[in-house]
């Protein structure tokens, strides 16, 4: 077959289905005289190839990685440790020992003096860019697991949440999406339960109340019953009243609601 | 990665996390294998931890990653010699999805889809693979293949034709 019909076939099966340019490549495959229902075939196996699933890797995977990526740091730490080699050099050298001591504290000097003039030493700042990053590495893996496919994955990022010391915005964000949409339970009560924990963000406490509203779910509205209880939080009560308006609502969540609205009043 | 290369290597578990499943994806779909595929992951991410000084930074991290992938999914064939076709395997991966009555000559054009996908060579497979499931852009597939962008379409439509051919003699045996 011609190789130009062979781009072209490529180019219709990227392109958008019902675009411009989709049109553009058919109308140009009828005139080079391309079969249309070999077209057709090719774009039904084209999109059933990307339906085929395939199974999750196993928790194994995830040990064996973290421990390789353990052993990685030790060996890095056993390279700081051979410094720790010198120091037993020294003490069988003596005058080695004392022309390093002398070097020690002409360089300790300079960095003292150095530092009485720098309003803020390198030192210091290294080690808040270092906590930073630290930080910003936390927030990221946590991220990354909330938004994983597979729900095992989401729960232990949701879980990984009371970890943090703070939380972004792109977290709060992925919790409070994970709270409303989530396709399992488990990972929504948890995100609910780690959310509580971070009630004094504003934003988080918002994200709660409005979660009420959203959500059909009796476990997951029982445990939002609790926290607005543990939080007082007073401005749930308008959207537990409305919730009550709901004549479908489950009989255990009303009563539960109505304690609730009880004592926040 | 350009954290990683710098000597901070705990920082290669966000990329961990972030391409696991498709590395095992690529893999298994390639061996159908869930060990093996576990293994051939650990592998990738131990090359990459070895070799992370030779990632120049300029180009997609991705593609470097799938590069190392291809390089040691080549290594384990020929360490293995014959490559062993195990169709039935996936079978139980597709099960659960498909429980509903209406979609069951979905699933079963899936099952025959995926044999069909087992039949197909090995290069061929994996061309699919890197340009169907990873979202691997042409020329970052010809860079892993070592061949050019537009040879890269060709094979994409040959060996994508050919799986329409076993598909559909397939089809023909089943319902004929």
């Amino acid at each position: 077959m011609d190789k130009n019909i062979e781009l072209l076939v490529i180019a219709y099966l990227d392109s958008r289905p019902g675009s411009d340019e989709q049109q553009r490549l058919e109308a140009a495959l009828i005139k080079a005289g391309y079969d249309m229902q070999e077209l057709e075939s090719l774009v039904s196996v084209n999109e059933n190839l990307e339906k085929l699933n395939v199974p999750e890797p196993s928790e194994r995977m995830d040990t064996r990685f973290y421990d390789m990526l353990a052993m990685q740091e030790h060996k890095s730490e056993r390279f700081m440790n051979g410094f720790m080699g010198l120091k037993a050099f020294f003490d069988f050298s003596p005058k080695v020992f004392a022309v390093a001591v002398y070097s020690l504290v002409l360089l300790m000097s300079g960095w003292f003096l150095g530092g009485r003039f720098t309003p803020q030493t390198n030192y210091e700042h290294r080690l808040n860019t270092m906590q930073t990053e630290m930080r910003d590495m936390k927030q990221l893996v946590t991220l990354t697991l909330i938004q994983h496919p597979s729900a095992m994955q989401r729960l232990q990022g949701v879980s990984r949440v009371s970890d943090l010391d703070t939380l972004g915005v792109a977290i709060v964000h992925a919790l409070l999406m994970t709270l409303n949409n989530d396709t399992n339970i488990d990972v929504r009560l948890m995100a609910a339960q780690s959310l509580a924990r971070f009630s004094d963000y504003p934003m988080v406490r918002e994200g709660l109340v409005h979660a009420i509203n959203v959500q059909k779910n009796p476990q997951v509205l029982l445990m939002l019953a609790d926290i607005m209880v543990s939080l007082h939080e007073k401005e749930s009560i308008y959207s537990f009243e409305q919730l009550l308006a709901n004549r479908d609502l489950d009989q255990n969540v009303r009563d539960k609601i109505e304690k609730s609205i009880l004592t926040l009043l | 990665m350009l954290w990683v290369k710098s000597g901070e290597t705990e920082k290669l578990a966000i990329l961990f996390e972030r391409y696991k499943q498709n590395l095992f994806a690529y893999f298994f779909r390639l061996t159908r294998d869930h060990q093996s595929s576990e293994d051939l992951v650990q592998n990738v991410f131990m090359r990459i931890l070895k070799y992370r000084q030779k990632f120049s930074g300029y180009g997609s991290f991705t593609a470097w990653m799938y590069q190392i992938a291809h390089n040691v999914f080549v290594d384990h064939t020929r360490k293995n010699n014959r490559y062993k076709e195990m169709p039935e395997m996936l079978e139980a991966g597709l099960e659960d999805d498909f429980d509903h009555d209406a979609h069951y000559i979905q699933k079963e054009n899936l099952q025959m889809l995926d044999k069909a996908l087992n039949k197909l060579g090995k290069d061929k497979r994996e061309i699919l693979i890197l340009s169907k499931y990873q979202g691997l852009k042409y020329k970052e597939i010809g860079k892993i293949l070592n061949c050019s962008e537009g040879n890269v379409k060709i094979k994409v439509f040959r060996a994508l034709n050919e799986l329409k051919d076993i598909y559909l003699q397939m089809e023909d045996i089943n319902h004929g």
